[in-house]
This record gives C-alpha cells, sequence and structure tokens, in this order.
C-alpha cells in the first residue's frame, strides 16, 4: 500500500488497521464484488479521476428531490395545507442549479512528473440522456407526474419530514478490539401508502421500466438494508421498499413504481450473510491481503480498477496515481 | 437581497429553449421568473409528449384478422 496520507475515515477502526466498523451498502457492494475492488475503493481510498456520468446524475437528481421535499414539507407547515408545488419544484430546480462538482484533472507538473487539480464548476456532461437539461426535465416530470402524491412523506416526531434519514444501527458482533459493528447509510425517503409505511429509493436509468429493469432489485442487499434501518428509525413497522424508478431518454422521461416486499425472515438472512461479509473483512484487514476475484473485473461495463489490476503489481500505483485521486468514501459522514 | 428586488439578470431571456442553454451554460445566473420560464416549457414538453403517446395508441393498426393473416390461402 501506497505511504500517502490518507484522510481521516470515520467508519474504520481506531485500533484495528484497514478494519471497517461503520458499514454502508456501497462498502459492501464493493467487499462482494471483489476484496481487491473494496481494498483499492475503500481502504485506499482511490477514486477515478472521471466521476461516471450516471451516478453524477443520480447524485444531483437525489439532492433536487430532496429539496423539493423539504420545501413541500415546510410549506405545509407554515401556510399552505395542500402544499406548495411550484415553490418546491423551484427549490429543487435552484438546488441542482447550485450544486457544483468537484472535477479533477491530471496534468505534467513543471518539476517533472505528474499531479492533479481539483477544480469546483457547474456540472457538465455530454451525455445525450443524463445532463443538465434532462435532469431538470426529470425533476419537473417527476412533480408533475405524481402531483399529489399517493405515498405521502412521513412527519417524525420532530416536525421534520423524513427525507435523507440517515442511520446507524448496532450489529451483534465486535471487532478484534472491542468496537462494535454497525450498519449505517441514508434512506431517500419514508412514505405512508396505502395505509403502510415504506422506504422509498429514487432510482435513475437509462433502461427501459419493466419486468427485467425490476427484477435486479428482489433480492437486493441496499433496500433490505433500508427496509431493516427503516423500521429501527422509525418505530412503525415497514411494510418493503418502493424502487421510484426514472426512465431517462433524450426527448422524454418515464416513471414507474415497484414495490419490493421482504419477509421477517428473508431480513433475518440477509443479516446474517452481511455478519459473515463483515466477518471476511476482518480477516483480510487482519492479514492485510485483500484477494482479487477475477470474476468480477468484466461484469457490468467492466470495473474500473481493471486496466490497474491487469498490470503486474510493482507496476499498480504508478497506473493508479495516474487515471485516480485520493477521496474518502466515509458512510458515517453526515449528509 | 430578497429575490423579487433583484435586477433582472442581463443574461435572463424569456423562451424557455435559450433558458435551457443557460442553465447547462451559467446555472448561478437564472432568477426565479427564468425558473418559472423553464418549468413552463418542460411541462408543455411534457404536454405534447402525453399527447403524442395517446395518438400513438388511437392510431395503432387494428390487429389482423385469421383471413387477411393467410393472405388467400385456403384452409384444406
Amino acid at each position: 500500500m501506497s505511504n500517502q496520507t490518507l484522510a481521516l475515515n470515520e467508519s474504520l477502526s481506531k485500533e484495528v488497521p484497514h478494519l471497517q466498523i461503520a458499514w454502508d451498502s456501497t462498502s459492501l457492494g464493493y467487499l462482494k464484488a471483489c476484496p481487491r475492488k473494496y481494498q483499492l475503493r475503500i481502504i485506499e481510498q482511490w477514486s477515478a479521476n472521471r466521476n461516471s456520468v450516471a451516478l453524477q446524475f443520480g447524485i444531483l437528481f437525489h439532492k433536487g428531490m430532496e429539496a423539493y421535499h423539504d420545501a413541500l414539507a415546510r410549506s405545509v407547515r407554515e401556510a399552505l395545507p395542500a402544499g406548495d408545488y411550484p415553490g418546491a419544484l423551484r427549490a429543487a430546480i435552484r438546488a441542482v442549479l447550485n450544486e457544483f462538482v468537484e472535477v479533477v484533472e491530471a496534468y505534467d507538473h513543471p518539476d517533472g512528473g505528474e499531479a492533479v487539480i481539483h477544480r469546483h464548476q457547474p456540472w457538465e456532461s455530454i451525455c445525450p440522456k443524463r445532463n443538465i437539461d434532462t435532469l431538470i426535465r426529470a425533476l419537473v416530470w417527476h412533480s408533475d407526474n405524481y402531483g399529489c402524491d399517493p405515498a405521502r412523506t412521513i412527519v417524525l416526531a420532530d416536525g421534520k419530514p423524513a427525507v435523507e434519514l440517515s442511520f446507524k444501527l448496532d450489529l451483534p458482533l465486535e471487532s478484534p478490539a472491542g468496537e462494535r459493528y454497525m450498519l449505517c447509510g441514508h434512506i431517500d425517503r419514508l412514505v405512508e401508502y396505502n395505509d403502510t409505511n415504506w422506504v422509498l429509493d429514487y432510482k435513475t436509468t437509462t433502461m427501459t421500466l419493466g419486468d427485467t429493469y425490476y427484477s435486479q432489485f428482489s433480492p437486493h442487499s441496499q433496500l433490505m438494508l433500508y427496509t431493516l434501518a427503516g423500521g429501527v428509525v422509525y418505530t412503525g413497522k415497514i411494510h418493503g421498499a418502493i424502487v421510484d424508478a426514472v426512465q431517462l431518454a433524450v426527448g422524454f422521461a418515464r416513471f414507474g413504481r415497484h414495490l419490493v416486499i421482504s419477509t421477517k425472515s428473508q431480513l433475518q438472512e440477509w443479516l446474517q450473510n452481511t455478519i459473515c461479509y463483515i466477518a471476511q473483512a476482518e480477516r483480510y484487514a487482519l492479514s492485510e491481503y485483500w484477494p482479487m476475484n477475477e470474476e468480477s473485473c468484466h461484469k457490468w461495463s467492466g470495473c474500473k480498477y481493471r486496466d490497474v489490476c491487469s498490470k503486474t503489481p510493482s507496476m499498480r500505483d504508478e497506473f493508479l496515481s495516474l487515471d485516480f485521486h485520493r477521496e474518502v468514501w466515509d458512510p458515517m459522514e453526515n449528509r | 437581497m430578497p429575490e423579487k428586488d433583484k435586477p433582472p439578470s442581463p443574461l435572463s431571456v424569456a423562451d424557455p429553449e435559450s433558458l435551457r442553454e443557460l442553465a447547462a451554460r451559467d446555472p448561478l445566473s437564472l432568477t426565479d421568473d427564468d425558473i418559472d420560464t423553464l418549468v413552463a416549457g418542460y411541462r408543455a414538453e411534457r404536454t405534447e409528449y402525453i399527447k403524442k403517446q395517446t395518438t400513438k395508441t388511437r392510431t395503432k393498426k387494428p390487429r389482423p384478422s385469421v383471413e387477411e393473416l393467410l393472405g388467400g390461402i385456403e384452409i384444406p
């Protein structure tokens, strides 16, 4: 591992080096896909210089929806029982327009070698389906499509809407140093739908919304985690998860919702699996070795570290510093 | 300064198409009025899209009959 100083990651053990204590669905996903991928992204903090357009679009859409529901709930509390939809939409659009994204560029340093520069600028994308135009369209059409939404945002005891709800759950498992492992994350929305409570998660895609698309959500680790956590964070019973899907196209957006119900025994099984994976991560950290899973290298459009892992081990740090920069992924960070 | 007291942005333009370009090029220059105009443009686009979809459904060709499918082939 490179000796460069890493940013503080609150999710890691204070006692055992490179042992993660607080786990979110992203870090679990990396570990399950490939322990080496997990090592590179979570432990060594290597993030691609070019952020995926899909990821950036998703982040901005979430920010817009959070601002929308926050403003809508505030208007209901303050004056308008039916909700100020135009005001909420304005807040959503303003939230995405005001969002500057970090751009990291590598350049040749005058003193020799490569260096990177970090800039903040409005999000730019030349992707025809994911850009600022399709983003604002998705927000406006989503608001109009659901109008007086039958999935109503739950209002928490402190009067705040249950939007972008952070959670932390203790696990019945301790590290060798006696630290209690935990699960954490951020739930997009908790809603009441048909007299039952649900966690709602936004998903943006360019796939057609149909059986093929929705089949990926059952079973689905993130939705299982959120369903489990929703029941703890919110005292009422959580029935399951609603996938609030947005299909993005060049000239239109389509919307669909899909219910994913998990039984108690399914959630227990998921928890048991997760504890097994965390125990495995503990072994990797104690042995300071995270093995490669070559079966994952070519899945989807290929792992972002594939080009690095295809090089001989002594060359990898050099290749990492060319196309990646250090950026901490800390599940404990508040949004 | 409250939004309503702000002077109109020199870049501000009335039509939604130009505003879309402005949103991509200079997002911070958009006023609340600009955003409302932008929203109206996306709404009009959605109405048009729904209309097209409805028309598409209405003008869908009726299913061919068995006789048409057989194209004159006689069933023994």
